[in-house]
């Protein structure tokens, strides 16, 4: 439940694709509404609110409770409003002394066997029972309430985050079709029958240990206090909300703050949120904790030497010296030895002026940002094809999709608000194809099972579109006419010449694809045949030698196909980080000015020379690998790392280490003291997500409110941070508010030149483009037109990679992410989510644990040729033989200390998917292991002898 | 979704071939498979006697439905049996018409005869006694239930006549049935 009440329709509308309407008669007055409308919508609509329990608009209607019943003239009986659809001329009645004689009845017996503790319960004043109650004038129980009942059911709290109070369950069934219809899990059921009847997690489990998931739909479902938030158990009912943006994953969800003064009670997602439609995620609605988790730090810290304590000190220090530093740098050893690094888990504004302060006040374009090494190949890749940076479609857009394509994504674990949409598009009746080496949940869950899954080895992605689109020519199922009216002739015919050769057929690539060649056709031929087919792809795409040629290889499938510019196909790229796509927007690479702009065009650098009055440089600066290698030769010597954990993200850490102990001034701003910060000189605190004023764009480019529930707890807006070291360095820039941030933005930015708060609070989230063509945004981009003007097939030979298996290093690693833990960790470890996952493990198919004698939870040593690393066993029947597995949450686990140095050609984005290795058992920790705890160690003795505060 | 690696989860085991045969046999009935649990409990049952845990999650598993949306079904449904039954059920009726022609006493002449009470299993494993809430007999209550056939107007001389049937083959007056 919600305490800040959006209306509650009953049932959901009718399907939007209905046009038909009736008119119908409630208690004298008409309403009109779509076909397939419910009693009880209607009456809603028109301000009338039917009494009701099982019911509400987020679920199909059940006709359960029996309270919602309505008489009809003309009709028998009192048929419940929740199931009878509205029809032409119905005269409908609400309210008689007869209906609420019934709903009196029903009600007396609802309540002769639930607790009468109002009072004492946590849903006070925030309980649909309790309303009825009053609705229906209930003043007695004739039946007492001596009977038998179910007063002493056990509490099940298991679960950290909520809590089954089964003495207070009215067995109305929504938490059950929230966890079937919203979240798509099916962890729930009712079991028994009549006086028996109960809620059950599992097959006679708790919460903790059935299938749950903890999205949390089943508590935002429970009319009662039986399903609650253990946060509003301890603290009570909230008393105000803030509708505002998540901070985790792409998917961008909207949510309302619930708060008790600058407390955070709940986060409860907005029916309002155009991206999540009132759904979320654990992550989302639970592990907001990390923002007033004790390890945050609140004040400025500095220190000469990385072996030195920190000193805390006042802002104004910190800005002065970070300045200084920065200044002597350039001085030294010039411009462009100094750079920085964009975060995309902040604002845009935040980005914004980041990237400003570095070629502004720094006066390079050494700025690159975090999603250089996640989804830089997707921003080349569907620029080259079809002319922007981004995904073609919103995430509705799969409710009219007839077949998806997930390639290298596993969106139940990564993007899971979203997973939950595209299980409920699959249980309608559309068809899902997955290619990823290792079997995820899409390719098999609880009423989902994927048609084909292609279980290719890491590294093969570019053969696997090649034999598609060399299986759709070959076959004649290309849509020849969308080619000739939408695509560039010139690279289709060559285009057409390349992938004809029989190199690219499947049966030449078929050992790297799971073995199958035929299937490999017959998924081709599905696609092509679909008469919508989408793809949703993910980082087992991109973070690849060929990353940018698989991006671009999707995109030619999905011209081949006539698949972009309509509802339900597209290319979707499910983007990892909440503000991923808007950091990259936001002109953090060092070749792109906000926009996608490259430097070197006079006109675009003329009109940023001008707007900042600082001569802009028409060199591109260094990439995040190539700051790393001028670091170690000596040439970069200060950055400023805004928002990102590069000792732990970037692969091969060996090597990240060495250069960032070469560097004269690293600047880390973050909540945390991260793995970066031990390398740090100067560490800024950041703000959370809960503190910001700005703006997240998500992967759907959806620019979505982010609004402060609490005020900033390190005295600052972050962007004021490095507004004034610019301003210290002697570059004036002048805000004073986030607001006009964007309007700067705006003004020099053509994709977002009619986004404002203003029209963001007004009218909700947009999706850019938002200029004069589009003015309410663009929910499906290429319609008429590639933004480019044709369509422009490139040619992608499979080259592969240099990263080969052999007889030292005979398994492939490849890396993803899990639920409940969240990238590098630093904030869903600092919640109650670690119970469900402590620490990383390898995933290893049976024959290859058989042949290493490994079994489940022993301890492996994981070894390439750039380190080693070790961590816990799972023999897993998901693996294929030779490849294993793993998760990057844990700094400990190290798991890129194995990782390698190649990457994507075209734009540095590490292979992080494929790495050769060999894996045994041992007995003690790696070498660096044992080193990155000693450093631990030593840390907290400073830290405990100078009285500083360490993570 | 606890720790992955702590985890004792049961596994499904591996239906039987017959099991399979008549599971897809069914799927031919339905629009869906989905719409074929009930009947492959039933299935299962008659070849397993119960419906085990491991053999629910092996249907479940082959029809693509959760777990727990089995069990549902499996709940909800008196003759589907998730603990272990003796080789004969007996099913005693104890709604309204038959509690009012004196089946309490009839429970507590089998309790006396058997040793077992209800949801009980008696120790050479040959009958469990379980109550039910309607036969659909009321006419005839009180009634109970063993295997296939229903015995009505009961008296402690029928369930005797009837038990000795299943226990030795000793026939039934006809008159019983």
């Amino acid at each position: 439940m919600s305490l800040f009440k959006e209306i509650d329709y009953g049932t959901p509308a009718a399907a939007a694709t209905e046009t038909e309407t009736v008119t119908l008669n409630i208690d004298g007055q008409n309403v009109t509404v779509p076909k397939g409308t419910s009693i009880m919508r209607a009456a809603q609509m028109v301000g009338t609110t039917i009494p009701k329990l099982c019911a509400t608009d987020s679920l199909e209607a059940f006709g359960s409770c029996r309270l919602c019943l309505v008489e009809i003239d003309g009709r028998r009986g009192t048929p419940a409003s929740c199931t009878t659809p509205a029809e032409e001329g119905l005269v409908v009645h609400t309210e008689n002394d007869k209906l609420n004689k019934l709903r009196k009845g029903v009600m007396e017996l609802y309540i002769s066997d639930h607790p009468l503790d109002c009072l004492t319960c946590s849903a006070n004043g925030d309980c649909e029972l309790q309303d009825m109650a009053g609705a229906v004038g209930l003043r007695d129980v004739r039946y007492g309430y001596a009977g038998a009942n179910h007063l002493d059911a056990p509490t099940d709290t298991s679960n950290p985050y909520f809590q089954f109070e089964a003495s207070k369950c009215i067995v109305c069934s929504r938490c059950v079709r929230a966890c079937e219809e919203v979240q798509g899990t099916f962890a729930l059921t009712i079991s028994g029958n009549g006086f028996e009847s109960k809620v059950s997690a599992g097959v006679e489990e708790d919460f903790m240990s059935s299938e749950c998931v903890s999205c949390g739909a089943c508590v935002q479902a429970c009319p009662t206090a039986t399903l609650m938030e253990k946060s509003v158990a301890e603290i009570g009912t909230p008393e105000h909300s803030v509708e505002t943006t998540c901070a985790y994953c792409g998917v961008g969800c909207t949510f309302n703050a619930e708060m008790k003064g600058d407390q955070v009670v709940r986060m409860v997602p907005s029916k309002s949120g155009k991206a999540n439609d009132g759904h979320s995620c654990i992550k989302g609605r639970f592990a907001f904790g990390y923002s007033t988790h004790k390890d945050r730090i609140m004040k400025p810290m500095l220190r000469e030497n990385t072996s030195d304590p920190w000193r805390e000190v006042e802002w104004e220090e910190a800005i002065s010296y970070t300045a200084k530093r920065f200044m002597e740098i350039q001085e030294q050893y010039g411009r462009k030895s100094i750079g920085g690094i964009t975060s995309s888990r902040t604002t845009n504004e935040e980005v914004y002026v980041v990237q400003k302060m570095i070629r502004a006040a720094f006066r390079n374009n050494n700025t690159d940002t975090c999603a250089r090494v996640c989804h830089s190949p997707t921003g080349y890749g569907l620029n080259q094809t079809f002319g922007t940076s981004a995904g073609t479609q919103d995430f509705a857009s799969v409710d009219e999709t007839d077949l998806m394509l997930l390639i290298g994504a596993n969106p139940t674990d990564a993007h899971p608000v979203f997973a939950s949409r595209m299980k409920k598009r699959l249980r309608a009746g559309a068809e899902i194809i997955v290619c990823d080496p290792r079997r995820i949940d899409m390719v098999e869950t609880p009423h989902v099972k994927a048609s084909i899954h292609l279980p290719l080895l890491p590294g093969s992605n570019v053969a696997l579109i090649n034999a598609f689109a060399h299986t759709i020519v070959e076959e004649d199922l290309a849509d020849w006419d969308y080619i000739k009216e939408r695509c560039d002739k010139e690279s289709f015919d060559s285009w057409l010449a390349f992938i004809k050769d029989p190199k690219n057929a499947p049966e030449a690539v078929a050992h790297l694809l799971g073995g199958d060649a035929e299937q490999v056709r017959e998924a081709a031929r599905r696609f092509a045949k679909a008469p919508r087919g989408s793809i949703y792809y993910g980082l087992g795409v991109t973070e690849h030698s060929q990353g940018s040629t698989m991006v671009m290889g999707m995109a030619n499938l999905a011209m081949l196909t006539g698949n972009i510019g309509m509802n339900g196909a597209g290319v979707n790229p499910l983007r990892g980080q909440n503000n991923v796509q808007g950091s990259c927007d936001m002109g953090s690479f060092p070749h792109e000015f906000p926009g996608y702009r490259h430097v070197s065009r006079d006109d675009v650098r003329k009109q940023f020379s001008d707007a900042w009055g600082v001569e802009q440089d028409a060199e591109p600066g260094y990439r995040i690998p190539n700051m790393f290698d001028a670091a170690i030769k000596g040439d970069y010597k200060g950055m400023f790392v805004q928002g990102e954990d590069i000792a732990q993200s970037d692969p091969d850490t060996h090597h990240v280490e060495a250069a960032l102990e070469n560097m004269d001034c690293l600047v880390v701003q973050d909540l945390f003291l991260n793995e970066t910060a031990k390398f740090a000189h100067i560490f800024l605190p950041g703000t959370s997500f809960l503190e910001k004023d700005g703006t997240f764009t998500n992967a759907e480019r959806r620019l979505g409110r982010v609004r402060p529930a609490m005020a900033s707890k390190i005295g600052k807006h972050e962007w004021e941070v490095a507004m004034e070291i610019s301003q210290a360095m002697g570059y004036p820039m002048h805000y004073n508010t986030s607001s006009e941030i964007m309007d700067e933005i705006a003004a020099l930015t053509p994709t977002f030149a009619g986004v404002s708060f203003e029209r963001l609070d007004n009218e909700g989230s947009m999706q850019w483009p938002v200029n004069d063509e589009a003015p309410n945004g663009t929910p499906i981009m290429h319609i008429d037109k590639f933004v480019r003007g044709k369509g422009n097939f490139k040619i992608t030979e499979f080259v592969p990679t240099e990263e080969k298996v052999t007889k030292k290093f005979p398994l492939i690693l490849t890396t993803g992410r899990i639920l409940s833990q969240y990238n590098v960790g630093a904030q869903t470890r600092r919640t109650e989510n670690n119970q469900w996952f402590p620490e990383d493990i390898l995933e290893i198919h049976e024959e290859d644990a058989a042949d290493r004698n490994i079994k489940d939870g022993d301890l492996i040593k994981i070894a390439s040729r750039k380190g080693e690393t070790t961590m816990h066993a799972l023999v897993s029947d998901r693996m294929q033989p030779g490849v294993v597995y793993t998760t990057f949450h844990n700094p400990l686990s190290g798991a890129n200390v194995v990782t390698t140095e190649f990457s994507d050609w075209a734009t540095s984005c590490p292979e992080y998917k494929v790495t050769a290795v060999q894996v045994g058992i041992t007995d003690s920790m790696s070498k660096w292991q044992e080193q990155y705890l000693a450093y631990n160690e030593e840390r907290r003795k400073v830290a405990e002898e100078t009285g500083e505060t360490v993570d | 979704m606890n720790n992955i690696i702590a985890s004792t989860v049961v596994k499904a085991r591996e239906l039987t071939a017959e099991e399979i045969k008549e599971i897809e046999h069914e799927k031919t009935h339905y629009p869906y498979t989905q719409a074929v649990g009930l009947e492959a409990l039933k299935i299962v049952q008659k070849y397993q006697g119960w419906v085990s845990d491991e053999s629910l999650l092996a249907v479940a598993k082959y029809l693509e439905i959760a777990p727990d949306e089995l069990e549902g079904v499996a709940t909800f449904f008196n003759m589907i049996f998730r603990r272990p039954v003796g080789k004969h059920v007996i099913l005693l009726c104890d709604s309204v018409a038959c509690w009012m022609l004196g089946c309490d006493s009839l429970q507590g002449h089998i309790t006396k005869n058997l040793g077992i009470e209800y949801g009980e299993t008696t120790k050479d494993d040959m009958f469990t006694l379980l109550p039910v809430p309607c036969l659909g007999a009321c006419d005839k209550s009180p009634v109970m239930m063993i295997g296939r056939e229903t015995y009505t107007h009961l008296t402690a001389e029928k369930i005797d006549q009837a038990i000795a049937h299943y226990r030795d083959g000793t026939p039934v007056d006809q008159d019983l049935e």
